[in-house]
């Protein structure tokens, strides 16, 4: 490839906050908020954790990042971490969401590219959790929480600063409240079930990133609910009209995160995942006849009016964690990145933490 | 006063490419559609197939394994291998 220089690795600004918040907004470097201006000393507290935690140095290559092939080294992911307002011991967790959105099967390509309004979702399971001190419980989407809120943000600008020329990006039709922060870590305390780590093939004692392609979050009320039955049913049918009301079978994953309240009553009812899964994808079928209008598949086209079409075409493609306050039964589903070949993928998160509990 | 900042972005970019040439005219040439699987490229291609063949043009069909990753270098260098022209279609 050849190449040309457009700005140097590193530069001179006055050493002012508006100043340098002027120059990146200008040059579309940014979110649209402030940023900590990453000075030399601060990008390079961010690397030396990185070096002194997982043996990367600051020129280290992590991935190259589509669509532009940009490449993600230790010190490019650190001066985004700044920006964010992350603090170094971040890091760990970061490379490892680098490295997940960067493997073919996530493909990143589509996920930034596409008008679809869609960002990369890291779900984040193990020690880490405590060990960083992220969100599970109330607002566990992120904002009034650091770790939570800095490192989704931090992703989004890595995102865009070095996968893509700045600015150019995204062309998102709506745009999605997840391309300024979006990270969830797994209630795993209040789970009755095993968490997505564990259920994805790792040992519950593993810290893992769990990257999915993914829509904005749709809250699922339900305070009435008496049986486990009546409350997998409502949770199912608030899912019907993900990606499109007519467009069944899915075959990409919806992501329900279940509430604690919720999560309590299918484990008083000895429900497995598993058993709730079924139940959901029992729950949710429909008439052909009944789908073939506007946007809908070539499957619904192709099968007898009468035949009865799912929502999703497998179990599999329900994927259930749990996170929330311990009030409030509020649930939520994630509808999915549709028709891109985007698959989830887990990468551990390697470091010698610290546990705080 | 003035600090020293690390660049958060790739400073890099891609040198453009040129255009290959384009023929003064379609007759006799050899032309690949190329179907990306985005809904109803195939609609388009047939419209643009009619137009090419009225030309002269001689035309042949494929398809991309989806439409939101790039072709597998197997399938370019087919398509390099046996046309003069291609064209690509985009719908929705």
């Amino acid at each position: 490839m050849s190449t040309m220089q457009v700005a140097a690795p590193k530069f001179q600004l006055e050493d002012s906050w508006e100043t340098v918040n002027a120059w990146f907004l200008e040059r579309d470097m940014t979110d649209g908020l402030p940023i900590v201006p990453p000075t030399e000393s601060r990008v390079r507290a961010m690397s030396d954790y990185a070096e002194r935690t997982l043996g990367w140095s600051a020129q280290d290559l992590v991935a190259t990042l589509a669509p532009n092939c940009g490449l993600a080294t230790v010190e490019k992911i650190a001066a985004n971490a700044v920006m964010a307002g992350c603090k170094p011991e971040y890091m760990p967790v970061l490379i490892a969401c680098i490295q997940a959105i960067a493997y073919p099967k996530f493909n990143l390509d589509a996920v930034q590219t596409s008008t679809h309004n869609t960002s990369a979702l890291p779900v984040v399971n193990g020690p880490i959790r405590k060990a960083i001190d992220l969100n599970w419980g109330y607002n566990y989407t992120g904002s009034r929480w650091q770790s939570t809120a800095t490192i989704g943000r931090a992703l989004r600008l890595i995102m865009s600063n070095i996968g893509g020329t700045p600015g150019s990006v995204n062309i998102h039709t709506q745009g999605h409240i997840g391309r300024y922060e979006y990270c969830i870590a797994e209630n795993e305390e209040e789970s009755p079930w095993e968490p997505l780590h564990v259920e994805r093939g790792f040992r519950p004692g593993q810290s893992v990133v769990t990257l999915i392609g993914s829509d904005a979050p749709l809250s699922i009320s339900d305070h009435r609910s008496r049986t486990p039955e009546d409350l997998a049913w409502v949770l199912a049918w608030a899912a019907a009209s993900a990606w499109s009301t007519n467009w069944w079978p899915l075959e990409e994953p919806s992501v329900f995160v279940i509430c604690p309240e919720h999560a309590e009553m299918f484990r008083a009812a000895g429900w497995t995942k598993q058993q709730l899964r079924r139940f959901m994808f029992d729950a949710v079928h429909k008439p052909a006849a009944e789908l073939r209008r506007g946007e809908t598949t070539p499957f619904v086209h192709a099968a007898d009016p009468a035949a009865q079409v799912p929502k999703w075409a497998s179990p599999e493609a329900i994927v259930l964690i749990v996170a929330g306050g311990e009030a409030g039964r509020y649930s939520a589903v994630l509808g999915p990145c549709t028709g891109m070949g985007s698959q989830i993928v887990s990468r551990e998160v390697r470091s010698p933490w610290p546990l705080t509990t | 006063m003035a600090a020293d900042y690390v660049s958060p972005f790739d400073e890099r970019v891609r040198a453009a490419e040129p255009l290959a040439p384009r023929p003064a005219s379609i007759r006799g040439r050899r032309v690949v559609l190329l179907d990306i699987r985005k809904n109803r490229g195939a609609e388009f291609l047939d419209r643009i197939e009619t137009l090419l063949q009225a030309a002269g043009a001689a035309t042949a069909r494929t398809t991309k394994e989806i439409f939101s990753k790039p072709a597998a270098l197997a399938l370019i260098g087919d398509i390099a291998g046996q046309a003069d022209l291609v064209v690509e279609a985009l719908a929705d």
